[in-house]
């Protein structure tokens, strides 16, 4: 039986659901299924796309339970009720991006009997992560034209960063599957079965031919956690590793096999040729360790494989953007407090101040790379 | 407390049946490591023996304080303490007839690394500190012959200190079923 | 070669001619009566078993190139033999999913209304199934999974409904890929055992003979007219081509004694960096047979079930148990699953587990070579002239017997609290089973909803038993939160106990760390019923703390008595306590009389008992005296799942008690 569960999270599990208010004893005995209280739990989300958020919704089958089940006080994408802990149950999407975010968290924190954190981003930083792996400040500049506008951290960090985290559920986005399991471990007080396996043995379950060896393409499943039901390899595409690294991810070996793998191509052309390059198959060591710059690139055994072989995002992805103009360049000093808002326009009011300071000072954040 | 009852009529003496004759001995009974000494060096450590009997409760030896003399327990029970922040007064090991209490009095810089506490009634040979190690130093055959045992006696504390170590760092918060 | 192809060249002589073009008519001689059929088809760039209605879904033209790391399709060349159906060596996972699925439904649990638990095992009904295009490798493989499966004291009845009625059409290799090397593992190329039909392939149709009634049948309904002697020598000679392509000595003869010689060889570290742990070699295994229980509930927790999955033993929760895993390193994995294919499997099946057929080297996604593996392991050792080679015979197929994984139901009469997190059941039962039980015997006891843990039995009485169980995880958390009336399934008695007749006429020591005093205590009750019999009896009992000792005033009453000696140790204590603080093998050095005339039971964490064992050993315990019980993480208790090996047992069937004698160094090493 594998562990996915956080130090400490199994009591955690224990102490929410109505068993355990009623009796887990009792309840097995008398089988009444009379839950005191509801647990009460909300959803929030940071820096995230709300895919995640969705696939609460997308539990058809069992929606109905669970409304039944659990008080939903708070859920952004599907009511606008808006409600404050505290909460027995708090589902966490997105990664602590911002300063008001990490602030903010550790208040839902202090109001959450159990926090499980949802999705890549929360877990393992998702895709905006990437840039603790470059250069915050020259993202910042290529991306934004106004970049003072945007106040941001220069990581972007799963919530088990900043605040304790009783469990998590992994992917981009989360299995239905996965958080139906982890709302039942809840109801019944047994541990959420999240297996924190290769995704190779679901392939093999499935009987679903290994890309790698049947067609030479790249698949991080060997080194990811299972969960997703091996969806890409079923399509015949490698895993890009959106539930992040599983148990002992030996990255270091996987992809000392696709660099060999990439300077070994199997067959020959009609000329006797190795065969002609194909965009779906690393050319070299450097697409090797991209490979690993995905959702979850931030953790330490993908960021070890991307740092070892290159592949980095490098700066400036958008040259052009590098170089706003001048009359764009600055932005407000600060955010201000509230009371000044209307003489500082926040971020979105399309109103940039004029340049009051000289803009050299930015400048020397540029790409060094 | 229960438990504290039940502690000490679990850890009373006549508890522990007749098969055994160990800690049982007459109140000056033969001294235990000494005794097994050749007859020299066993002759002048003998000397320089102060026998004491110490009162079920009595600490005596403070953790820090400088180790005044060897001891070699001839009868009784003996607690090492520890004081742990927050949690007071720790027992990490008994002793009995046959170790050694206070291996710092020969080892610098002298100081007890725990207290020492009597839980039974017990009689204690020991050496005083300076002067013992004046005689280990000028004698070399007191020293060749006694400080092996003073070092086994060491190397099994080490030794059951670090089982209880790997018992401390073993997997925690794992739970398999 | 000479010895492998004389009968066969007998097999040969009534061999008939199966053209081409009549092949569809064998699907449908086959399928008559309702028979599923399955064989090869080309699905996802492999080739891989699939429903057969005829011969058109066959890989016609294609072949299969495999090497460490790679099984790429390639089209056949033009020329006559263009149009061959089974030009390939080996499939991507052979026949084992169709007689081992990779998830099947073990287990239906629920509560009923009046909270009464009960479990049902589950098992298919038999289904008529015929098999195309099947090797010599994958029919040994078969061989070995009756020998696991069937062969054993305990019979996985859905394996055996599967196999109950199975036709099998073979196929003789006619190529022999890189990675293949069932030569030099005496299980193929040519197809001796196990197939009901065995076809060669020629380029315009098939040489068939039938070495079973139900292939004569088969041939019989075909009508075919019989093999030339030329097609018949062209069939023989291919196979034999296909033999001498491979050649043998692709592993060391030895490698059986070669591996268990080195098991702290650097290779195995050398190994470990490129080995990513992913499972994929247990998993393409054709006689890998490792499987894990499932649960899923529905949220009220009532009613469950238990879903039998592949498992692997490179995965860290394999061998996990609630103070960790026994095989945390890629590398202990990787030495467990080849010391486990080509030695120990000797020992526990008479057989290698291994059968040759390369899969694990192809299907490896780093390209791993355990024939290079092993040789480099074997170094320079010249192997013996000769070894045995392995037979792989398909044995008789036993009834369909749930007896094994039965579950009986049990009432909690009363709970006692022992510590915090440490409850004792008493429960009712009139499993007569149960009741004869043995000390040092456990149960699998399982409630819906929850996982199935083994709790050992820790008291026997006339009309039940006692469980004491430590919260660990949340099934054993929930265990110990039962209350009285609560219904429970249980299955056993399991294993083999303590051998308490070992101590007649001898003095009686028994050590017990922490709740290891709990599978001891009807070794106590015994001697103590028959006290006369033993001479001295000398319990030591350690604890981590004075808070968590076990049955404090069942200790005071028996160091009360003056027939036994008992000695209470906690590792740390405050004040207040009086008793001794220490490890429990400090206990001994106060004792005189311990020795050669003892009999020594111990059980606590493995590394207190290696200990334990070595103080006893030098005060003059002979090893085959010192007895310990072993923790393992077990999830069928009756040796199918494969969870629980060491070494050459499986330690919920074999022990889990043993003596230091027969563990040997296998004591240390893989303890927690």
């Amino acid at each position: 039986m594998d562990v996915a569960m956080r130090d400490g999270a199994a009591a955690g599990v224990a102490a929410v659901g109505p068993a355990a208010q009623s009796g887990a004893a009792a309840n097995h005995v008398t089988g009444r299924s009379s839950a005191v209280r509801r647990p009460r739990v909300g959803v929030v989300k940071f820096a995230s796309c709300d895919g995640c958020q969705l696939t609460i919704l997308d539990v058809e089958d069992h929606l109905l339970e669970i409304a039944e089940r659990f008080e939903i006080v708070e859920f952004a994408e599907a009511t606008s009720r808006r409600s404050s802990g505290p909460f027995d149950v708090l589902l966490v999407e997105g990664s602590i991006s911002t300063p008001e975010q990490a602030v903010e968290i550790a208040r839902l924190r202090a109001e959450a009997k159990l926090l499980v954190v949802i999705g890549a981003c929360a877990t393992a930083g998702g895709i905006q992560a990437l840039r603790t792996a470059a250069e915050h400040e020259a993202f910042r500049t290529a991306v934004y034209p106004v970049p003072a506008f945007v106040d941001s951290l220069a990581t972007a960090r799963p919530v088990a960063d900043v605040v304790h985290v009783d469990a998590e559920l992994r992917g981009c986005p989360i299995a239905p599957e996965q958080l139906v399991e982890l709302l039942v471990s809840l109801t019944t007080g047994r541990r959420p079965q999240l297996p924190d396996q290769a995704v190779c043995l679901e392939c093999k379950r499935r009987g679903v031919p290994c890309v790698v060896v049947a067609r030479g393409l790249p698949c991080l499943g060997p080194v990811t956690r299972t969960g997703c039901g091996a969806i890409c390899p079923r399509f015949g595409r490698g895993c890009y590793g959106c539930f992040g690294p599983r148990e002992q991810a030996n990255t270091a070996g996987l992809s000392a096999a696709f660099v060999w793998q990439a300077a070994n191509p199997l067959g020959e052309d009609a000329a006797g040729q190795p065969p002609a390059p194909d965009p779906a198959r690393p050319a070299g060591p450097v697409d090797v360790g991209r490979l690993f710059a995905g959702f979850t690139g931030a953790t330490a055994p993908f960021r070890a494989a991307t740092d070892a072989l290159g592949g980095r995002p490098l700066m400036p992805l958008r040259p052009t953007l590098a170089s706003p103009p001048e009359t764009l360049r600055e932005g407000p000093p600060s955010w201000g407090p509230a009371g000044t808002a209307s003489a500082v326009p926040g971020p979105g009011d399309g109103a940039p101040r004029p340049a009051t300071t000289p803009a050299k000072s930015r400048r020397s954040h540029g790409p060094r790379r | 407390m229960p438990s504290a009852h039940r502690a000490s009529s679990a850890a009373a003496p006549a508890g522990d049946g007749p098969p055994s004759a160990a800690g049982d001995g007459p109140p000056s009974g033969p001294v235990p490591i000494i005794d097994a000494l050749p007859p020299g060096p066993r002759a002048r450590l003998a000397a320089r023996i102060v026998r004491r009997e110490i009162e079920p409760g009595t600490t005596f030896m403070h953790e820090g304080d400088v180790t005044s003399s060897l001891a070699i327990i001839v009868r009784g029970r003996v607690a090492l303490r520890l004081r742990v922040p927050e949690r007071g007064p720790v027992t990490i090991l008994t002793l009995e007839a046959g170790d050694i209490v206070g291996w710092s009095a020969i080892v610098a810089p002298y100081r007890a690394t725990t207290s020492a506490t009597a839980l039974e009634p017990t009689e204690l040979a020991t050496l005083d500190a300076v002067d013992l190690r004046e005689l280990l130093a000028s004698d070399t055959e007191v020293a060749a012959r006694f400080l092996p045992p003073v070092m086994e006696s060491v190397a099994a504390r080490v030794a059951a200190t670090r089982d209880q170590l790997l018992d401390l760092f073993r997997g925690a918060g794992v739970d398999a079923w | 070669m000479v010895v492998a192809t004389q009968p066969h060249a007998a097999a040969v002589a009534g061999s008939r001619f199966l053209p081409r073009e009549r092949f569809d008519d064998l699907v449908a001689v086959l399928a008559g009566g309702g028979r599923r059929v399955v064989g090869p088809t080309v699905a996802d760039g492999a080739i891989v078993f699939a429903d057969l209605t005829d011969g058109t879904a066959l890989p016609a033209g294609w072949t299969l190139r495999t090497s460490p790391g790679r099984a790429r399709l390639e089209r056949l060349p033009e020329g006559p033999g263009s149009a061959r159906t089974f030009q390939y060596a080996v499939s991507g996972e052979g026949i084992k999913r169709f007689t081992f699925p990779s998830r099947v439904d073990a287990l239906a649990m629920e509560t009923d209304a009046d909270g009464t638990v009960r479990v049902r095992v589950e098992a298919p009904p038999p289904e008529p199934l015929a098999i195309v295009g099947a090797r010599a490798c994958d029919l040994a493989a078969l061989a070995v999974h009756d020998g696991v499966l069937v062969g054993g004291p305990a019979v996985d009845p859905d394996y055996a409904a599967r196999r109950r009625d199975l036709v099998i059409v073979a196929v003789e290799c006619a190529v022999a890929g890189s990675t293949c090397f069932c030569a030099t593992m005496g299980t193929g190329p040519e197809v001796t055992t196990g197939a009901d039909l065995v076809l060669a392939e020629l380029d315009d149709g098939f040489v068939a003979r039938a070495p079973t009634p139900a292939g004569e049948r088969v041939l019989a309904a075909l009508d075919l007219a019989p093999a030339l002697e030329e097609q018949s020598m062209r069939a023989l000679a291919q196979v034999a081509t296909t033999r001498a392509v491979m050649g043998t000595g692709a592993v060391p003869a030895n490698s059986r004694s070669v591996l268990m010689a080195n098991l702290d060889h650097p290779r195995w570290d050398a190994i470990a960096e490129r080995c990513i742990a992913c499972a994929n070699c247990t998993l393409v295994c054709p006689t890998c047979f490792c499987t894990g229980l499932e649960v899923t509930s529905g949220f009220d927790g009532r009613a469950s079930g238990a879903t039998r999955a592949w498992d692997s033993c490179f995965t860290e929760g394999f061998a996990q148990v609630a103070g960790g895993s026994f095989r945390p390193r890629p590398r202990d994995r990787y030495r467990q699953w080849l010391t486990h294919k080509f030695a120990t499997w000797w020992d526990q099946f008479g057989t290698s587990g291994c059968i040759g057929c390369g899969r694990c080297i192809a299907w490896c996604p780093v390209g791993i070579d355990v024939r290079a593996e092993l040789n480099a392991i074997a170094g320079d050792v010249p192997p013996p002239a000769a070894a045995p080679l392995p037979r792989h015979d398909i044995v008789a197929q036993p009834a369909i017997s749930t007896e094994a994984l039965e579950f009986s139901r049990a009432t909690v009469v009363s709970v006692t609290p022992e510590t915090a997190d440490t409850a004792t059941l008493r429960l009712a039962t009139d499993d007569a089973r149960i009741l004869a039980g043995q000390p040092g015997q456990f149960l699998m006891v399982g409630v819906p909803a929850f996982a199935i843990p083994p709790i050992s039995i820790s008291r026997f009485h006339p009309d039940g038993i006692e469980l004491t169980i430590r919260a660990a995880g949340a099934a054993t958390s929930f265990l110990t939160k039962l209350r009285k009336g609560a219904s429970l399934g249980v299955r056993g008695p399991l294993g083999r106990g303590w051998p308490v007749d070992d101590a007649i006429g001898r003095d009686v020591v028994i050590v017990a760390g922490g709740i290891g005093l709990a599978p001891l205590r009807p070794v106590i009750d015994a001697v103590l019923r028959d006290r006369a019999r033993f001479k001295d009896v000398r319990i030591y009992l350690g604890a981590r703390t004075p808070r968590e000792r076990l049955f404090v005033d069942e200790v005071d009453a028996l160091a009360a008595r003056d027939d036994v000696l008992v000695r209470t140790t906690v590792d740390r204590a405050g004040p207040e306590w009086l008793g001794r603080v220490g490890i429990v093998t400090q206990l001994f050095k106060t004792v005189q009389g311990t020795g050669a005339d003892a009999t020594a039971f111990i059980c606590g964490p493995e590394r207190m008992m290696a200990a334990t064992a070595d103080v006893l050993g030098d005060l003059g315990v002979p090893r085959d005296h010192i007895w310990v019980t072993l923790e393992r993480h077990m999830e069928c208790g009756v040796g199918l799942c494969g969870h629980c090996q060491l070494g050459s047992r499986f330690v919920c069937r074999d022990g889990p008690v043993f003596s230091v004698a027969e563990l040997g160094a296998d004591l240390r090493r893989e303890g927690l």
